[in-house]
């Protein structure tokens, strides 16, 4: 299991799933990925994005700074 | 099939987060070549719509109406459209010289979209009907196009089955 890593802190909507999406794109079934970010919008809508692509979300981790780690199992897609 | 440059990533990003789409079709998109045969209103919508999309596209015509190879050139960058707008233009060298690697469609009336031969035969596509809007001609020819080169051909075509074989409108 490969586990890959993105810093998405300073993008905005649409932007953030479209760096996410792409990164997941590269990555295989089964792979982790782990999402670094900041905001209401991204906290709301990657679970919610990656979760109707075919990933599972795997937990969610607050960090002291404000931004939070989202980590995703790659799934075989749509 | 290399990866999207930033500067790809942020003018096609929306179209990256269709489901359809995603890096990888947009990818086959940038590097899928279009010729595009026609005159009038349905011919210039098809042309932009594949231009916007980032896919090269070939132009066969003396180009008028509002079509302009520089404002083309502008809004679609990777279509490879400079110059004055007459007669053949777009990436020339980017495309297979035999017109035989073509799969050559009417998609609609006074629009004929050449798909490369990587693309599936698109021989079951039923053209628009002439008393279609000649906007909506160009556009699904377009939309047609750009599935083959996405691979979603079987279910385009499932979808036209279900509305009696047509592709084009709906009233």
């Amino acid at each position: 299991m490969f586990r890959a890593s993105i810093d998405i802190t300073r993008e905005v909507c649409p932007m953030t799933w479209v760096r996410v999406k792409l990164k997941l794109e590269e990555l295989s079934p089964g792979d982790r990925l782990e999402v670094r970010l900041r905001g209401d919008e991204p906290r709301r809508n990657l679970p919610r994005n990656a979760a109707s692509e075919g990933h599972r979300v795997e937990a969610m981790t607050e960090h002291d700074d404000g931004s939070a780690s989202l980590v995703i199992e790659v799934g075989a897609g749509p | 099939m290399s990866a999207l440059t930033e500067a790809q990533v942020q003018r096609y990003g929306r179209q990256v987060l269709l489901r359809e789409v995603g890096g990888r079709g947009q990818r086959r998109l940038l590097e899928a070549p279009f010729v595009v045969e026609g005159t009038g209103p349905a011919f210039d919508v098809a042309v932009a719509y594949l231009a916007a999309s980032g896919s090269p596209v070939r132009l066969r015509r003396d180009a008028g109406g509002f079509l302009d190879g520089v404002a083309l050139a502008d809004f679609a960058p990777d279509a490879g459209l400079e110059g004055p707008p007459a007669g053949w233009l777009g990436p020339l060298e980017a495309l297979p010289r035999a017109d035989a690697a073509w799969h050559r469609v009417a998609l609609g009336p006074g629009v004929v979209v050449g798909l490369s031969a990587h693309a599936p035969a698109p021989t079951d596509v039923a053209p628009a009907e002439a008393d279609d809007e000649p906007v909506t001609q160009g556009a699904l020819a377009a939309l047609v196009a750009q599935r083959f080169v996405l691979g979603l051909e079987t279910a385009m075509l499932v979808e036209l089955g279900a509305r009696g074989g047509r592709w084009a409108r709906r009233r």
